[in-house]
Formats: structure tokens, C-alpha cells, sequence
């Protein structure tokens, strides 16, 4: 299943030329822009037909995913693919080198690091399955991204390898990239449920403590320290704002460099956020806004034996038919909301690290290796002096942009205190445990199928992904030491 | 019973002209900012009356909302003596129903007046509040009908509510011009001890004239509250002193008394013991802390009210007087949801069927032991029991008596 881009305006499927990149700018660096490596075989555009047939196919299977844990997990990795690729095309778009290509898919495929972003990323196959054959399935180091080289550069070299390996080796090679991208989904999946839940999880955790012992003191009438419940809960609900007004632009930067360690560079993330605390309000606004359905439908849930008497009466495995049911058709909304709020990130990031590094308040040598090239391809590396104004513009411009800080600031944790109270709200109308504390569904996992804990354990589906997690890990392990002991043997005099 | 059904009939249902005048006169002088007049006739029991006898009467609404299944069912009960010891000594309803009536709410409020009224309504909070339950029935409670057929004054029918539902401390008399104010109960409650701790606090004149200011100003709140009778609705002497002996008991700070449910069951023993009254009701309502998704604040709500019915039957058998003379009801207030599409299947009472479905248990004199009966019948049916066992006509009320409950 290979995809389509919706967005391609071009669907001849010529093959353009390739002129070179501009020369270096003043203030940008040199060398490798110019020196645009060929790529093996440039990719075409997908086709109208094609991307109309596969756009409803990789919606359907988002859905799919969004119903159980492991599959939310596919559904972040196979997000943070597609925030890199719409930073990519936004920079391109960016660009004004007169050498950048006519078009994207172009560009993309001109560069090993880029050219599995050609097209939307998978779910399963390797990208470019059809065109690179049983394409070897290894990343470059720090390829966690999913979308580094693939293939890497000596695909064709390990292609003729594979050819000469015989029946067996190519069989095996087809099989992994059958599964190339789902694996690479839910490895980047975890790396990033990993670090948002370090950040947001004590906060989830205070709140779900700050809910139980609330009520626990109204039961029990402990007026001596009634203040408990509510200070947990409202420290749980500060520290849950203050980490998401970092935690945005944070999995974005995890999504574009692929590198989970880069979630931590404080520095840069939140000088991006204080750059751009406008678009990050309007983020928030929008996660408020789309949380206000996912607020429906977990309440609405509550309703349903009002509006059908009938359901009721159901048996338990009637009723988790009912609620399966739901669910998936409630992913029609949760995915693409999901996926939206992450790519809408995604663009402010990468036009806020581009003007942060033409204006100098980052560094080059903060941009991770796979940003530079990028931006270094597309000539967007350029310094562009600072505007000499008289100091009482420089005043009143600083005291503008501070005052401007501070009001967006806080109208930005405004909106998040409202996307919180909303899941406050949301657990009133149907409370459905802890489960829900600890994973918001537009923060966390996409994962909304929850059912109750009577018909079902509703941490089995996280025992369930944990494990087959670990299994895939090991086996990868094993796969790993087996090849190095066939390469030591070979070695062998 | 001392008092045949068809005598007090009789009675109640011949409204005395000068009666009549008074609860007009009443009713107006109320309008017209003569609520001070109306509530301080009130205290006293009419003279004219005859003197009521009993059977007394203890209405036990098992709220805020319980299911069947945790109260009568024996497989899945959390209140034990109520569905293993009181059940063999009554007559229990297994299936008394709130009706399915469009726009009729299955809520606490809505309930205890489906039960005190003998009618269903469909009740608007008078200031519109979201959520709120300050309901004025239209037609006589059960309260009312008892002070007009017998000479019992208001300190002797008598409602314990709970800390946590002030809308309901208005419930203790109609809008019914005819009875109203006049034959009102009164309210045990912490909301009403602490109102009288004000009163006195400031009579006293220990406290600092900025602790006594602020006071003034907190009462004058809380009277604000009560507007039907202007904050003049002041305890009878008798009340008087049950919060004096409460106060000397458990002291001016509030951390010293139980809470919560167990809070009614001790007021309502005391309440026994030093006010004798012949119609009381206990508005438990703990369990409805489930709404905030515990279910073992449910479940443990459940089992505290069946400990505190517990201990009332207790106190009852202990005292000659009231041993024989006193009839027990106990019924919800509403059901709760079986929800089997949500963790918490009891969360809410949302109008479902299941939040219809509740039960009823007679118990006494008069009662027959060990009957089941398995028959649909309606909430609104107590009243008009009620008035049958304790001998008034319940006149605006469902006329359908439970007869199966008496003997």
C-alpha cells in the first residue's frame, strides 16, 4: 500500500529537471546546498486516482488504530512522520532559492534523507515499496524519524546484495518491508508516548489523586483538611498548563529532528514558544475547541440506553458490540483531530525555528543534522542582520513584544485551563477512571475505545501493548546478535 | 391504629371556615410582609384539634437514589439489616415505581415531594438555577395534613436533612393557600443549628464586634434564604432547647458531631428522645456522592443508611411509647441508572428506567409481616397510605392506597 499526497498540485509524473540549488547566500553556509545528490530514481507524483483511492485507505486504517493502545502508539509514530514531511514541504514552500525543484516530490526525492517523504507515510510497507523492491529495512543512525534515508544510500548496492542472496534472502527482505513502516510507527510511537507522558504524566497523576480525594473528603466530611483534594487538584491543573505550554512545540521538534533526546532541549523549544506565543495561543484554542467534541462523545456514551431503552437490556457481549461500534465511528473525529493539532504544531514550529535561525537567536549548531540539511538545501540558513531602529522604536517595540509575552502567555494557559476543565467536565458526566486521567486523547495516545471496566480491563490493552512491545524489541535484539555472529564468523580466516 | 381511617376522613376533609379565613389571611399577610404574624401562630398545635395518638410515623428516604440491587436484592445488597431483618418484619414493595410521566424529573428533590405530596409535578427551581432543587409543591405535604386533622405542634413533625442540601430545608410546607405556613414542619439539620448558633452568638455578645458583625451579616444571608417567611420561621421553644443540649453536647465548632448521614441518624435518635415526634422524616442522601464516579462512596453511603435505619429501630424498640405505636416506611427517593455502557452503571439517575425503579418497606403495627408484594405501584401512593395509617385524608394527594400494607 503505497500513498498518495493529496496535496500535489502536479500528477503528470514527469520527471523534472534538476537544477542545482542557488550558491551559498550571504549568511548561509556553503557546501553541501549545492552539492544536491542525485538520487537513485526520482520518484513521480502519485496520481489523482491513486491518491483518491489510498487517502480513504490510510484514514480508515487511523481509525483502526485508534481503538486499541498499540495501534494509538502506530498512529503517534505515523503522525510524527507526517509533521516532518509537512515541515519539509513548508519550508520548501519557504524557500526563494531559484534552484529549489518545481516540485516537492522532487526535492524530496533528490536527497536520501528526504526521500521517503515523496508521499504521505505509510502504515505498513516501506515507503517507495513499489519502486525500491524488498528495500532494505535499516535506518541510518538517529533514523528514528522513520523517514531518514529510505532507503539509505547504498539501497541499490544492498538491492543487488539482496538479488544475489537468493530465494530466501529475498523473501525475507519482501517480508520486512511489509511491515517496515508499522514497525517504525510504533517505535517512534513509543519514543514519543515515552517523553510526553514524562512530562505530563505527574501532573495527570496529581489530578487524578486531587478527583479521588476531593470527593473522598466531601463523602467523608473531612473539613480539617478539606483543602487536600483541591490543592492536589489544582496543582495537578498548573503543572498540567505550564507542561503544555512547552509540550507542543516539544513533540515537534521530536517529529522533525527524530530524535527523542531532543524533546529535552528546553532552550530552543521555548525560545521557539516565546517567539511565537500568538500561534501557540491559537494552538491551544484549538485543542480547547476539539476537545469540546471528544467531550460529546464521552459523555454522550452515558446517554445511550435514554435515547434506545432497548440498549439496556443488552447482554455484555451485545453491549461491547455496541460500544465497539461507537467508538470506531467516534474516530472519524478523534483521528483527524489528532493528527491535526499535531500538524498545526508542526507548522509553527517550522516557520519558527526558520526565523529564529535567520534571525540568530538560534544557532546553527543547535539544529539537529537532518533541520540543516533541510534548511541548508532550500538556502534558508541565511543570518539576516538586525534592523538598526532608533532607540525609542527599540523601546517601545520591546515593551510591545513584553507586553504582548505576557498577555498571550496567559491567555494561552486561559485556553489550556479550559481544555482541562473540559476533561474535568468530561468525568462528571461519565467517569471512566483513571485510564482517562493518565491519557487525554488529544495530549497522550489517540486511543478512545474505552470500555467499561465490567465488560473490560481496560489496562489489558496497556499490559497488551506493553508486551508486544517488548517482545518486538527483543527480537529485533536477537535478530541483531545473530547477524553479528553470521559477520564474525564470516570473518573468521 | 387509635384513629379510624374513616373518622379522620370525616374530619380532615370539613375545612372550618375560621380555619379557612386564617390560612387566606395567612397566605396574604405572607404576601404582604406579615410572615413574622404567620410563622409565630405556627408554632403552636391548633387547641381545637383533637390529640393525635398514632400511630407515629418514620419516613426513611433511602436517597440520595438507590437501586434494587444494592437494597432489596439479597444476592448484591450493601444494607443488610434492612434486606435481611427488616424485610421478614414488614411488608416490602419490590416494585414501586416513579411514573414515566414526560418532563417529570427522577431526582432527590423531585422525589422526596413525590413522596411528602402524594403527587407528581414537575418542579422548577424558583430562581432558575442550574441544577437547583428549590422546589415549592403546590399541594399540602403529609406534615400539613397531620397539623390540621390533630392538634401536633411543629417541633413534632419534623424533617432531618442533610448538610449538603440546603434546597431542600424549604420543604417544609406548601404553597397551598388553604395549608401553607400554618402547619409547616420543622427542620433538624446542621444549616438550621448553625442559624440558631448565630442568633445566640450574637445575643450573647462574647464575640468580637467585628465576629459579631460578621455574623449579622452572614444570618442576614442565610434569612434571605428562607424568603417565604422572611427568616422569622424560628425554632419553637422545644427546638429551642434541642439545640441548646446539642450545642452543650458537641460544642460550638462543628468538627465534634458525626457527619454526613451518620449526622442524620443522631439527630433523628435524639430528635426521638427529646421532641417525640409523631411524623418524622430522614432525608439520607449520601449515596449520591456516586455522581462523582466512586462507586464505593455508593456502596458505602448504602450501608451507612442501613446502619443508621439500624440504629432507629433500635431507639424505637427501646422507648415503651413509641414501641408499638410507630409505623416505619422506607423508601427511596429515586433509583440510579444500570448504565452497562459505563464504568460506573449507577453514576447518575438520568430518567432511565432503572432510575424509576425503587422499592418501599411498612413496618409496625398494623403492617403485615413477611409480604412481598410483587405488583407495580407508585410513589405517589405513600402519601395517602401515610394518611391512612395515621388518620388524616391526604385530599390533593393520589388516592390509591398501598392496602397490601395494611393488615
Amino acid at each position: 500500500m503505497n500513498a498518495a499526497d493529496p496535496d500535489h498540485s502536479n500528477s503528470k509524473g514527469s520527471q523534472p529537471s534538476s537544477p542545482p540549488l542557488a550558491a551559498p547566500a550571504a549568511g548561509a553556509l556553503g557546501g553541501p546546498a549545492c552539492a544536491d545528490v542525485p538520487g537513485p530514481r526520482l520518484p513521480s507524483a502519485p496520481s489523482r486516482p491513486r491518491r483518491i483511492l489510498f487517502a480513504p485507505v490510510k484514514f480508515f486504517w487511523g481509525m483502526v488504530f485508534c481503538q486499541t493502545v498499540t495501534g494509538a502508539l502506530a498512529v503517534v509514530g505515523w503522525t510524527y512522520r507526517l509533521m516532518q514531511r509537512s515541515v519539509l514541504k513548508q519550508w520548501w514552500r519557504l524557500s526563494e532559492s531559484p534552484g529549489k525543484s518545481e516540485r516537492f516530490v522532487d526535492f524530496a526525492a533528490r536527497d536520501p534523507l528526504t526521500e521517503g517523504h515523496s508521499h504521505w507515510p505509510n502504515w505498513f510497507l516501506a515507503q517507495n515499496f513499489h519502486r525500491t523492491r524488498p528495500a532494505p529495512a535499516r535506518f541510518l543512525p538517529g533514523e528514528g524519524s522513520g523517514v531518514g534515508p529510505w532507503p539509505r544510500p547504498d539501497a541499490e548496492s544492498a538491492d543487488r546484495r539482496s538479488r544475489a542472496g537468493g530465494f530466501l534472502s529475498h523473501a525475507t527482505r519482501l517480508f520486512k518491508a511489509l511491515f517496515t513502516s508499522l514497525w517504525a510507527n510504533v517505535r517512534l510511537g513509543v519514543q514519543a508516548i515515552f517523553n510526553t507522558w514524562v512530562l505530563t504524566l505527574p501532573a495527570c497523576v496529581l489530578m487524578l489523586f486531587g478527583w479521588y480525594d476531593g470527593w473522598n473528603n466531601s463523602f467523608n466530611k473531612g473539613y480539617e483538611q478539606f483543602w487536600v483534594g483541591p490543592a492536589v487538584s489544582w496543582l495537578g491543573v498548573l503543572l498540567f498548563i505550564a507542561a503544555m505550554l512547552y509540550l507542543p512545540m516539544a513533540q515537534a521538534r521530536q517529529a522533525i529532528t527524530g530524535n527523542w533526546r531532543s524533546f529535552y532541549q528546553f532552550r530552543l523549544v521555548w525560545t521557539l514558544v516565546r517567539r511565537r506565543w500568538l500561534a501557540c495561543f491559537g494552538l491551544a484554542s484549538l485543542y480547547a475547541l476539539c476537545s469540546i467534541p471528544i467531550l460529546i462523545l464521552s459523555s454522550l456514551v452515558m446517554f445511550l440506553p435514554n435515547i434506545n431503552p432497548k440498549l439496556a437490556d443488552l447482554t455484555p457481549a451485545q453491549s461491547i458490540q455496541v460500544l465497539n461500534s461507537y467508538y470506531f465511528r467516534s474516530a472519524l473525529f478523534v483521528f483527524p483531530a489528532y493528527v491535526l493539532l499535531r500538524l498545526v504544531a508542526a507548522r509553527i514550529y517550522g516557520s519558527a525555528l526558520v526565523k529564529a535561525v535567520q534571525t540568530g537567536a538560534v544557532a546553527q549548531d543547535a539544529l539537529s543534522e537532518n533541520e540543516w540539511q533541510a534548511l541548508h538545501r532550500l538556502d534558508l540558513l541565511r543570518v539576516e542582520p538586525p534592523r538598526l531602529r532608533h532607540p525609542v522604536w527599540r523601546i517601545a517595540a520591546w515593551a510591545g513584544t513584553r507586553a504582548g509575552s505576557v498577555t498571550f502567555g496567559f491567555l494561552t494557559g486561559l485556553a489550556w485551563f479550559i481544555f482541562v476543565a473540559q476533561l474535568y467536565l468530561a468525568q462528571f458526566f461519565n467517569y471512566r477512571g483513571a485510564v482517562v486521567w493518565l491519557n487525554q486523547t488529544l495530549v497522550q495516545l489517540p486511543w478512545f475505545h474505552h470500555l467499561p471496566a465490567a465488560l473490560k480491563n481496560p489496562w489489558g490493552d496497556f499490559l497488551a501493548a506493553a508486551l508486544i512491545v517488548f517482545v518486538a524489541w527483543r527480537l529485533k535484539r536477537f535478530g541483531l546478535w545473530l547477524k553479528s555472529i553470521g559477520a564474525h564468523i564470516r570473518s573468521l580466516p | 391504629m387509635t384513629n379510624p381511617p374513616g373518622q379522620s376522613l370525616e374530619r380532615a376533609s370539613a375545612l372550618p371556615r375560621r380555619a379557612f379565613l386564617k390560612s387566606v389571611l395567612a397566605g396574604s399577610g405572607l404576601l404582604a410582609g406579615g410572615a413574622p404574624w404567620a410563622a409565630a401562630q405556627s408554632l403552636l398545635a391548633d387547641p381545637r384539634n383533637p390529640a393525635f395518638r398514632g400511630p407515629n410515623v418514620i419516613l426513611v428516604r433511602f436517597g440520595g437514589g438507590a437501586r434494587r440491587r444494592e437494597t432489596i436484592d439479597r444476592q448484591s445488597t450493601y444494607s443488610p439489616f434492612l434486606c435481611r431483618e427488616l424485610v421478614k418484619r414488614g411488608t416490602l414493595y419490590e416494585r414501586m415505581e416513579i411514573a414515566q410521566i414526560q418532563g417529570l424529573n427522577t431526582s432527590h428533590g423531585e422525589g422526596t415531594l413525590n413522596i411528602v405530596t402524594g403527587r407528581y409535578d414537575k418542579y422548577k427551581d424558583v430562581g432558575n438555577k442550574f441544577l437547583g432543587a428549590r422546589f415549592e409543591p403546590k399541594v399540602p405535604t403529609v406534615f400539613e395534613y397531620l397539623r390540621k386533622s390533630y392538634a401536633v405542634p411543629p417541633h413534632q413533625t419534623l424533617i432531618v436533612n442533610g448538610e449538603d442540601r440546603p434546597d431542600e430545608e424549604f420543604y417544609t410546607f406548601s404553597n397551598h393557600f388553604a395549608y401553607g405556613i400554618d402547619y409547616r414542619s420543622n427542620m433538624l439539620s446542621l444549616y438550621r443549628f448553625k442559624a440558631w448558633l448565630m442568633r445566640r452568638q450574637i445575643a450573647e455578645g462574647k464575640l468580637s464586634d467585628k465576629q459579631i458583625e460578621q455574623k449579622k451579616k452572614e444570618l442576614a444571608k442565610w434569612e434571605q434564604l428562607d424568603y417565604r417567611t422572611q427568616g422569622d420561621d424560628r425554632p419553637a421553644p422545644a427546638l429551642d432547647s434541642f439545640w441548646q443540649r446539642w450545642r452543650e453536647y458537641y460544642s460550638d465548632s462543628g468538627l465534634v458531631n458525626p457527619r454526613g448521614d451518620r449526622l442524620l441518624t443522631e439527630l433523628t435518635v435524639r430528635a426521638l428522645k427529646e421532641l417525640r415526634p409523631k411524623l418524622i422524616m430522614v432525608n439520607y442522601q449520601d449515596c449520591d456522592y456516586v455522581h462523582w464516579g466512586n462507586l464505593s462512596h455508593y456502596t458505602r453511603a448504602v450501608s451507612i443508611m442501613d446502619e443508621g435505619l439500624r440504629q432507629i429501630v433500635e431507639a424505637v424498640e427501646a422507648d415503651a411509647e413509641y414501641r408499638h405505636n410507630t409505623i416505619f416506611v422506607v423508601v427511596p427517593d429515586c433509583g440510579r441508572d444500570s448504565n452497562p455502557f459505563a464504568d460506573v452503571p449507577c453514576q447518575h439517575h438520568f430518567n432511565s428506567r432503572s432510575a424509576h425503579e425503587i422499592f418501599a418497606l411498612f413496618l409496625g403495627p398494623g403492617v403485615p409481616r413477611g409480604a412481598v408484594v410483587d405488583k407495580p405501584v407508585d410513589q405517589c401512593q405513600l402519601a395517602a397510605t401515610i394518611g391512612r395509617f395515621m388518620g388524616f385524608n391526604a385530599a390533593f394527594a393520589e388516592k390509591r392506597v398501598l392496602e397490601e400494607a395494611i393488615a
